[in-house]
């Protein structure tokens, strides 16, 4: 017993340390939450710092969903998440859409299929088509990866391809947009998902139903899946919060998100 | 026909050689490839300035300092609690129920993966306790991992000092505590700073129990405060390794390159001072 | 006197700091794990077949986790067990003292190397490479337990040869003297003695590849299904815990705690197993 006596005065004298850099300073703001939108969101702190001098911004790259809970929690300042729409546990916060972003269909670059309809896609992840012979590639078996359940590009991906049913129990699953790119430039096979901002020469984005993903037909709605980016607080934004997300919505912080290959909503 | 037991042995032998040198073999590639891949990258400019661009551009210097203070909290806390467990078992009791319990105690936390220190530290430290994602979560969670290692090798050292020693020092009227602080603990201090050392290596190279206590942000500064979150060069290296683009590749590589040369150094310097240790009393 | 029984006491609450670390633990894993187990039925839950917290209402069975974590496991002790006993048979049997001397701690490093960094190698070298020369989409149980299996390598081997070393002198001077090899001698002798301390050794290294999670997350595809050959992808339970538990809310990340719990428990057995069998041949 004696022992806990000595952990709990120790966590408890770090505890108040720990307190003096936590909530307590108003030049420090905490955001949590989609891994999709962390990199443009570091892009936009950055220059969000640029400007204004001694604060700190800190960018937890949590998932949309955790991002949402800690923010009802209290444990961070701004949620992130990408989703089609706003989920029922954020209904009680203040939520701003700020970017648009389109998630591209993905194969490996020696793959003969350049465009799929939004059906098919449905199909394959749903594991009603297994062979990319029935959709005009070669005769091989079609590699499913997707993302882990619960992330917010998985659930916008699933809401707006309709996929009937449920994903294909023998899709791999993986955490981050990075590592589905990364297996899909490695496996000739493979289809998976990832936002625009991700795509690069490793990888194809197919075309969705003859719509090329591109930032302009996500901008007019022509191209089919794309997220919504929300900032969300708890009540109205205030002091740091409300400056951050203020500059996120004016003329600049718009411009550095179609920097980064999102749609802006400006 | 009956193979000759000499040709077994010969045959036996050359096998035996063979999977040992496999093993060293796969060691020594693993090690070269990283640093192969690595090391280009890691120029000391990329030691010594922040991060950029999610990490895709400039250093790890942040990254560095979050690894240090994270893991020599880590230590600081768990070497009071080990070595003084040490003590206890080797200088103050005899084999009873009470050293089973403890003895058992710290050989399942040995066993426990890193993954449930990671949950544990996550509801209790981050959420129950509310430090949230910080240095101070992050280094209690790897406290509460690292304290077996410590108390093994402390405990191994402890009794590596001939029982002559302890039994001249009483001889001289010394009250046991003044023979355990004045004989006892110099006679076994590099074996314990050995222990500690295995420790740093080890909160070093942790990823699981990491990610979910101290967080992923990647800071553009020193951290000031325990309450501040950090990336290790772990989870940095994790994380630009399948969240980054490919831009970000090389310094993925050059983190990986940094992260496996500290813990090299590490583990050989611990080494080395064990070996001293040990031959002192031999 | 009294001086000495303070400090007795106080050193003693400091000893109790792992078992208190263990019970904490243990309290803490169970309370957020144990609840969803009981209202789902243990039976469903881990004999359930469908893991699916997306759906309506969501599913959780976990029985393609406790597959996926066991057939990777077994795959990594085919690879790391005759490696590891090998090495250290002959590294404390057979090598000459000063390579011994170089070779054990050298082979110890590779429990420094972070779990990370064997986890990228085995993302861009052996999956690829499997994929390529064997078959299969590469990211399979093939490549966990290969990966696992060198993972394992620096327990066994280091533990093996405490155990082989303890094996008295007189023992191997004795069965020399009667003609045999040194195969014979290790074979009819050493080995026999040092069973238990072996049959340690290899459940030790089990729970390490059980335990393990960075590694297995990067190759093994992660796909909730039980594999059915070695070139499946699969899923282990603490890949099933660190992918998940940043996006899991509520009744999902309950689950992932319960899957905390079965993987606990797996190892808490193991451990006990290898103190026990331990034991039994120090008893011996």
């Amino acid at each position: 017993m004696r022992n806990l006596v000595v952990v709990f005065c120790v966590v408890a004298g770090m505890t108040g340390l720990g307190g003096c850099g936590g909530k307590a300073s108003s030049n420090k703001l905490t955001l949590a939450g989609s891994t999709a939108f962390t990199p443009v969101a570091q892009k936009l702190a950055d220059a969000f710092k640029a400007k204004h001098a001694g604060v700190t911004i800190d960018i937890q790259s949590v998932g949309s969903g955790v991002g949402i809970k800690n923010v009802n929690d209290g444990i961070a300042d701004v949620g992130m998440a990408d989703l089609p729409e706003i989920p029922e546990e954020a209904k009680a916060l203040k939520a701003f859409s700020v970017s648009r972003d389109g998630i591209a269909v993905v194969v490996h670059p020696s793959n003969g299929v350049t465009s799929l309809s939004m059906e098919q896609v449905a199909k394959i992840f749903s594991g009603e088509i297994t062979n990319w012979k029935d959709v005009g590639g070669a005769d091989a078996e079609i590699t499913v990866i997707c993302r882990a359940t619960g992330s917010g590009s998985r659930v916008t991906f699933d809401t707006l391809v309709k996929i009937k049913g449920k994903v294909t129990r023998s899709a791999q699953e993986q955490s981050s947009n990075g590592a589905c790119r990364g297996e899909v430039a490695k496996n000739p096979k493979a289809i998976s998902y990832v936002t625009f901002v991700q795509v690069d020469a490793s990888v194809k984005a197919l075309k969705l139903g003859g719509v090329d993903p591109k930032i302009e037909t996500v901008k007019d709605g022509k191209y089919g899946i794309a997220a919504i980016d929300y900032l969300l607080t708890k009540g109205e934004p205030t002091g740091l919060a409300k400056e951050f997300i203020d500059f996120v919505m004016g003329a600049e912080g718009q411009k550095i998100i179609l920097d980064c290959g999102l749609a802006p909503v400006k | 026909m009956r193979i000759p037991p000499r040709a077994v042995h010969v045959g036996m032998l050359g096998i035996l050689w063979s999977v040992t040198l496999a093993a060293i073999g796969t060691l020594i590639w693993i090690i070269g490839w990283v640093l192969w891949h690595g090391l280009p990258s890691a120029t000391p400019h990329f030691l010594t300035s922040m991060p950029q661009d999610s990490g895709a551009e400039g250093g790890i210097l942040s990254v560095i300092a979050g690894t240090l203070f994270i893991i020599l909290g880590a230590v600081a806390l768990a070497t009071p609690l080990g070595v003084g467990t040490a003590i206890y078992l080797v200088e103050y009791t005899r084999e009873n129920w009470v050293t089973r319990v403890i003895r058992y105690g710290a050989d399942c936390l040995a066993g426990i993966p890193s993954i449930i220190f990671g949950l544990f530290g996550y509801v209790f430290f981050v959420i129950t306790l509310g430090l949230r994602w910080s240095i101070l979560s992050g280094s209690l969670t790897l406290a509460l991992m690292s304290l077996p290692t410590i108390i093994r090798t402390a405990e191994v050292a402890l009794r590596s000092v001939p029982q002559g020693y302890r039994e001249v020092s009483y001889a001289l009227g010394a009250t046991r505590w003044q023979m355990v602080l004045r004989v006892v603990l110099p006679g076994a201090l590099p074996g314990i700073v050995t222990g500690i050392v295995l420790a740093l290596g080890r909160c070093m190279s942790e990823t699981a129990a990491v990610i979910f206590t101290a967080g992923t942000v990647l800071p553009d500064r020193i951290p000031t405060s325990p309450g501040d979150s950090v990336r290790t060069l772990a989870v940095h290296f994790y994380l630009l390794a399948t969240e980054g683009t490919s831009e970000s590749q090389p310094k993925a590589f050059a983190t990986a390159a940094i992260l496996v040369l500290a813990i090299l150094v590490i583990n050989v310097s611990a080494y080395t001072l064990m070996h001293r240790f040990l031959a002192r009393y031999r | 006197m009294k001086q000495d029984s303070a400090i007795r006491l106080i050193l003693l609450g400091l000893a109790m700091s792992s078992v208190a670390a263990l019970a904490v633990i243990t309290l803490f894993i169970f309370r957020e794990g144990l609840p969803i187990i009981f209202r789902q039925g243990p039976g469903s839950f881990l004999f359930g077949s469908d893991w699916d917290p997306g759906a309506e209402p969501a599913a959780f069975g976990i029985f393609a986790m406790i597959a996926g974590t066991f057939a990777v496991t077994g795959g990594a002790l085919l690879l790391g067990v005759p490696v590891g006993l090998g090495s250290a048979i002959f590294l404390s049997e057979f090598a000459p003292r000063k390579v011994a001397t170089i070779l054990k701690p050298a082979l110890e490093l590779l429990a420094g190397i972070p779990s990370v960094v064997f986890g990228y190698i085995g993302m861009l070298v052996l999956s690829p490479f499997i994929r390529d020369h064997i078959g299969g989409s590469g990211a399979s149980v093939l490549a966990g337990s290969a990966i696992l299996g060198i993972m394992i390598l620096p327990t066994i081997i280091s533990i093996s040869m405490d155990t082989l070393r303890s094996v008295p002198r007189s023992y191997r001077e004795g069965s020399f003297a009667l003609g045999a090899t040194g195969w014979q001698t290790t074979w009819k002798v050493t080995l026999p003695a040092a069973r238990s301390g072996l049959v340690a050794a290899v459940i030790l290294g089990m729970g390490r590849a059980v335990g393990e999670t960075m590694a297995v997350i990067m190759v093994t595809g992660n796909t909730a299904l039980v594999p059915k050959s070695p070139l499946s992808p699969a899923r282990t339970l603490t890949a099933n815990i660190a992918m998940q538990l940043n996006a899991a809310v509520g009744e999902h990340r309950e689950a992932l705690f319960a899957c905390g719990v079965v993987l606990f428990v797996i190892i808490m057995v193991l451990n006990t197993f290898a103190n026990w069998v331990a034991k039994l041949g120090k008893r011996a």
